[in-house]
């Protein structure tokens, strides 16, 4: 509803119209008002005459009944009291008796009857019944009309006329009686009263006293007619018309008048729902008149002010459619007023904003594609700062941290970030007195140390760094960043390089110990073997088998100084046909007496037709070692002594992919203490060892890993804490 | 206007409606219905409506009242609702208006109340017989026995009551029998004055000469002389009747044919009192029975002042006329009225 009231033409239009429809409305009421007093007033006027006209012309009508009376009055015959010339006279006018159905009388000057005609009739009085009225033809010698009068069982009126003697003095009164229901007489009033049988207007006639002498009902003749208003107004001598209600009760129009010379008066009477629904017919002309005027009148109001406003909705719409951002030119109508100016001036204003919108636009693209940029370069720094490894912290100068990386977050957790910087740093309530952070603060250079930091459950050691990253205008330190570099794994690496030349120079030591120990090994199979040839003993002589003991054992110790040497030499790296059960051979060479010592039994299950299979044969040898070495531990750890469960199963087969031989599989399966689940996932992790530190390196495995992997093969450890362990090495078939 | 509707007014204005619905649609008892039965002083019809009016009143609970009007106000009051229905509808006098307001749907014919009407222009037997005067075509040689004491150059002819449709057709039929140039017409205001005229002119020996109709008191002996008229034929008449209502002259005429007067009902009253006109439609006299009990009785015993009274006549001396129109429970009720008058004889 209030939308509507938004449009300035809408409003318009409203404050134009409602006056409009108000005075229209005023006006309705007004002209309702007006149109029915006004045709009130015009039907009492005309009903008011009608009845004056009506009651002339019944007068004129009801004179010829005097007229003929007078000329009865005016005959010698009568004058002479000659009666039986009158009776001769009315033959000739019998007719008359239709109207003057009581006869015809002519009464004495005292009043009495003296002649009548016809001589029977239901008029038997004997003196004139109206004594006022007989008075009245004697005073003033005009014809007398009466009021209604019973006789003879009847209601009548008489009309008479004065006899005017030769001296024009008053000689008697021929009078003619007149039934009220019977006589003709009424013909005369419905010729003169009624227009049309049927309508619903129509007149009646009443007395002095008010009785009705003539109705269109006839019931109502002789009736009293005086509680009717009209009637009283009109017994009274007046002239008017007026709304009431008549005999029966409906609501008429009355108008009244009396009939001149009778003393009688007329009533008219018009059914005033019919002059209603006249006033209703031409009111409703009216106000369609009226209305329809008012409606063209808005419409026109409507049309003008929508012509009228159209720039203005242009404006409008121009202005929306700036505000939407799209800087449009509205047609400008050349109407030469106000609004002409205003829309070129609106068109002026839209290209301007129109430019600088652009202008704005271009620079907001700028600014964006800058700000992309600077996201972009700041997401890649914090992905390379997230990226290391350091825990890397900045720090303002009040000792707050500002911002930490994700490393940092792991190890000081989130809280770090917005704390003091030597509580996450130092895990302490203040600063230690030589911390870096300070210093660097203080001097405004950078400085480094090692500290430790709590990092996944003990403490690491770390090389802290501080770094002056911001500085005021007056040059003073504003921000420091601190990396904090795990040394951990540094310190290991070194240890293990540091290990690892130990074992290279151990292998050269070996190497070269064994190639010194060769010759001379040589030289005693050399010499057990001259012995042997030169002091052939008998069989049967107990010494006779030591040289070929001598030169066994000698050949024994070159064999496994060849294996050392093999060993301690460095491979060619190159990867060969390699018969796994070859190598298992050499490898059990090598242990088979620490096995013997150790009790412990070794169960082979190598198919002979296993096939070659591709690798470093050094390499296998070392890893089989490894695994037998770590097996020997586990079942001594179980076993110290002799025990029948004090075994290694070893087992070669071939795995197959497709039907095709693919990978030569070979089992370790030891019952010893086995391997934690907990412990089974670090196992092949450098540096990790179950042994005590002056029995393991740790290294063991994660070579032994690398090195399968760089064969291509696979090697899986499974294992029930305290019953057994099995190491799986898969090995590519050599193809 | 802030209006706050509340459940309580929300229930006032259902029940309000409700009431007005219930008013609206209610039946009304047959106690608030007021019959209006039209009457225009005609003796027969005055004693048909106190028939029904005790029948009506007596047998079925109704109230009645009596609507003086002209027949041709009843043309229009008819037709408007104002008078529920007319014992006395001469149908060949108002077969225009009939066939329009019968098309219109507004009235129903409830059929015959009484058959062997007549109509016809009477002079005096004495007259007729006097002057040998037989049609009405003799008339116009004798126009100076009825000479019009306001225009002695004419006779006068007696014409139907004002109001009557019958003033219409004889005007067109003096035209069409060339009597108009003879005669003026006067038309009295009732039928009362109208048989008084007829009466004294009998009693006095006065030529006289208009309309008249049966059956009625006056034509129950044998004073009047019908003038002859070319007899009826339907054609004939139709346009009479026609040329009546429009007012326009014809070139010929006919007789009156025996009507057959008939109950019309305004359309409204099926719906209004369907008992009441169950009963008009099977009410219908013989013709004899009116001469004997409206014309010769009253003749002989100077009866009826009160129509009401020969109505109770009628019901208690002719039950086997009446007691077919009505239910066995409305004869039951009008035995048991008519047994408490103490009139019965």
């Amino acid at each position: 509803m209030f939308s509507y009231f938004k449009s300035i033409h809408n409003k318009i239009i409203f404050w134009t119209l409602l006056p409009t429809f108000f005075v229209m409305g005023v006006l309705s009421v007004f002209s309702l008002v007006t149109i029915k007093n006004a045709a009130l007033e015009v039907v009492r006027k005309r009903d008011a005459e009608v009845a004056e006209m009506a009651g002339q012309r019944l007068a004129e009508n009801m004179a010829r009944y005097p007229l003929f009376l007078q000329t009865l009055a005016d005959t010698p015959a009568l004058k002479a009291g000659d009666f039986e010339g009158m009776d001769r006279a009315m033959a000739q006018s019998r007719n008359w008796l239709h109207f003057f159905d009581g006869g015809i009388f002519f009464f004495t000057p005292q009043g009495r009857r003296a002649w009548c005609y016809p001589e029977k009739s239901f008029y038997t009085e004997e003196v004139f019944p109206d004594v006022a009225g007989f008075q009245a033809l004697g005073r003033t010698l005009r014809p007398y009309f009466s009021d209604i009068l019973t006789a003879g069982g009847r209601d009548l009126i008489l009309i008479a006329v004065p006899m005017v003697g030769p001296d024009n003095a008053f000689a008697g009164v021929v009078a003619g009686v007149c039934s009220l229901n019977f006589s003709t007489l009424g013909t005369t009033y419905t010729k003169v009263l009624e227009y049309k049988s049927g309508e619903a207007s129509y007149a009646y006639l009443v007395d002095r006293k008010g009785r009705v002498l003539y109705h269109r009902q006839p019931s109502l003749i002789g009736e009293s007619a005086l509680v009717n208003e009209p009637v009283t107004a009109v017994i009274a001598g007046g002239t008017g018309a007026m709304v009431t209600k008549n005999i029966t009760g409906e609501k008429v129009i009355s108008g009244y008048a009396p009939v001149p010379g009778t003393g009688w008066g007329i009533v008219t009477q018009g059914n005033w729902s019919l002059i209603q629904d006249l006033i209703r017919v031409y009111t409703r002309y009216s106000l369609i008149i009226l209305w329809g005027g008012g409606i063209i009148f808005a419409l026109a109001v409507s049309f003008f002010m929508q012509r009228l406003l159209e720039p203005v909705r242009d404006l409008t719409q121009g202005a929306a459619q700036i505000a939407n951002g799209h800087f449009i030119e509205i047609p400008v109508k050349k109407t030469g007023d106000e609004i002409e100016v205003l829309s070129r001036q609106f068109n002026s204003m839209a290209r301007a904003m129109k430019a600088s919108f652009s202008a704005i636009h271009n620079r907001i693209d700028e600014l964006n594609q800058a700000q992309k940029a600077l996201t972009r370069s700041e997401e890649k720094i914090r992905g390379i700062i997230n990226a290391v490894n350091d825990v890397m912290l900045m720090v303002d100068d009040t000792g707050e941290v500002q911002w930490i990386n994700d490393k940092a977050r792991q190890v000081m957790g989130a809280q770090a970030e917005g704390a003091p910087y030597y509580k996450p740093l130092y895990r302490r309530p203040e600063p230690p007195e030589d911390c870096i952070v300070a210093a660097c603060f203080e001097q405004g250079a950078e400085n480094d140390t090692e500290i430790q930091l709590w990092n996944q459950g003990k403490y690491q050691d770390f090389w802290l760094t501080a770094n002056v990253a911001q500085r005021n205008t007056a040059g003073r330190v504003t921000r420091v960043v601190v990396v904090c570099r795990n040394l951990t794994e540094k310190k290991r690496l070194r240890s293990e390089v540091l290990r690892n030349a130990q074992l290279a120079a151990l292998g050269e030591l070996a190497a070269g110990v064994a190639h010194e120990i060769n010759n001379p090994i040589n030289g005693i199979i050399n010499y057990a073997q001259i012995v042997e040839d030169l002091q052939a003993l008998p069989q049967n002589n107990p010494h006779s088998q030591l040289p070929s003991r001598i030169i066994k054992e000698a050949e024994r110790i070159a064999i496994i100084v060849s294996k050392l040497l093999s060993f301690a030499r460095a491979g060619t790296e190159k990867k060969e046909a390699v018969m796994i059960s070859e190598v298992m051979e050499d490898s059990l060479d090598l242990t088979r007496a620490m096995l013997r010592k150790e009790h412990i039994q070794v169960e082979m299950n190598i198919p002979v037709d296993l096939p070659p299979c591709r690798a470093v044969i050094h390499q296998i040898q070392q890893i089989f070692l490894n695994i037998i070495g770590n097996a020997r531990y586990a079942l001594n750890q179980k076993y110290p002594g002799v025990d029948p469960d004090k075994r290694l199963v070893i087992t070669c087969s071939v795995v197959r992919e497709e039907g095709e031989p693919a990978m030569v599989r070979t089992e370790f399966k030891d019952y010893g203490v086995g391997i934690s689940k907990t412990v089974l996932g670090k196992i092949c992790n450098p540096f990790f060892s179950t042994k005590p530190p002056d029995q393991g390196t740790g290294l063991g495995l994660s070579i032994s890993y690398g090195i399968i992997e760089e064969h291509d093969g696979e090697l899986d450890i499974r294992s029930v804490e305290g019953k057994w362990t099995v190491v799986t090495i898969d090995l590519p078939v050599w193809v | 206007m802030n209006i706050k509707i509340t459940t309580q007014k929300i229930f006032a204005v259902a029940a309000a409606l409700l009431l007005l619905i219930l008013y609206l649609f209610s039946t009304p008892k047959p106690a608030d219905i007021v019959i209006r039965l039209h009457d225009d002083q005609i003796d027969i019809q005055r004693l048909t409506n106190a028939i029904a009016a005790l029948i009506i009143k007596q047998g079925y609970g109704y109230q009645v009242t009596l609507v003086e009007s002209t027949i041709k106000e009843v043309h229009s009051r008819l037709i408007r609702g104002d008078i529920d229905v007319t014992l006395e509808m001469w149908k060949a006098n108002n077969l225009v208006w009939f066939d329009n307001a019968q098309t219109q749907g507004r009235v129903v014919d409830l059929g015959t109340i009484y058959s062997q009407g007549r109509q016809y222009w009477i002079i005096p037997r004495w007259y007729a017989e006097e002057k040998g005067i037989r049609s009405v075509f003799d008339m116009k040689d004798h126009w100076q026995d009825f000479v019009d004491p306001e225009d002695p150059s004419k006779g006068l002819f007696f014409n139907c009551i004002f109001g009557w449709s019958c003033r219409d057709i004889n005007r067109v039929k003096l035209e069409a029998y060339g009597l108009d140039r003879f005669f003026n017409t006067v038309s009295p205001t009732s039928p009362k004055a109208l048989k008084s005229i007829y009466e004294s002119a009998l009693e006095r020996k006065l030529p006289v000469f208009g309309y008249y109709w049966e059956p009625n008191a006056l034509m129950a002996g044998r004073d009047w002389y019908p003038l002859e008229e070319p007899d009826y034929a339907a054609d004939v008449w139709k346009e009479v009747v026609e040329s009546a209502a429009e007012e326009a002259p014809v070139g010929r005429a006919c007789a009156w044919d025996v009507n057959t007067v008939h109950k019309i009902a305004h359309s409204r009253l099926m719906a209004k009192a369907p008992d009441v006109v169950e009963m008009l439609k099977n009410m219908e006299i013989p013709v004899q029975l009116f001469n004997q009990i409206l014309f010769q009785r009253d003749r002989e015993q100077g009866l009826p002042r009160d129509f009401r009274d020969t109505a109770l006549y009628f019901l208690i001396h002719h039950p086997d006329q009446w007691q077919g129109w009505v239910t066995p429970e409305a004869r039951e009720k009008i035995m048991a009225f008519l047994a408490g008058t103490g009139t019965a004889s």
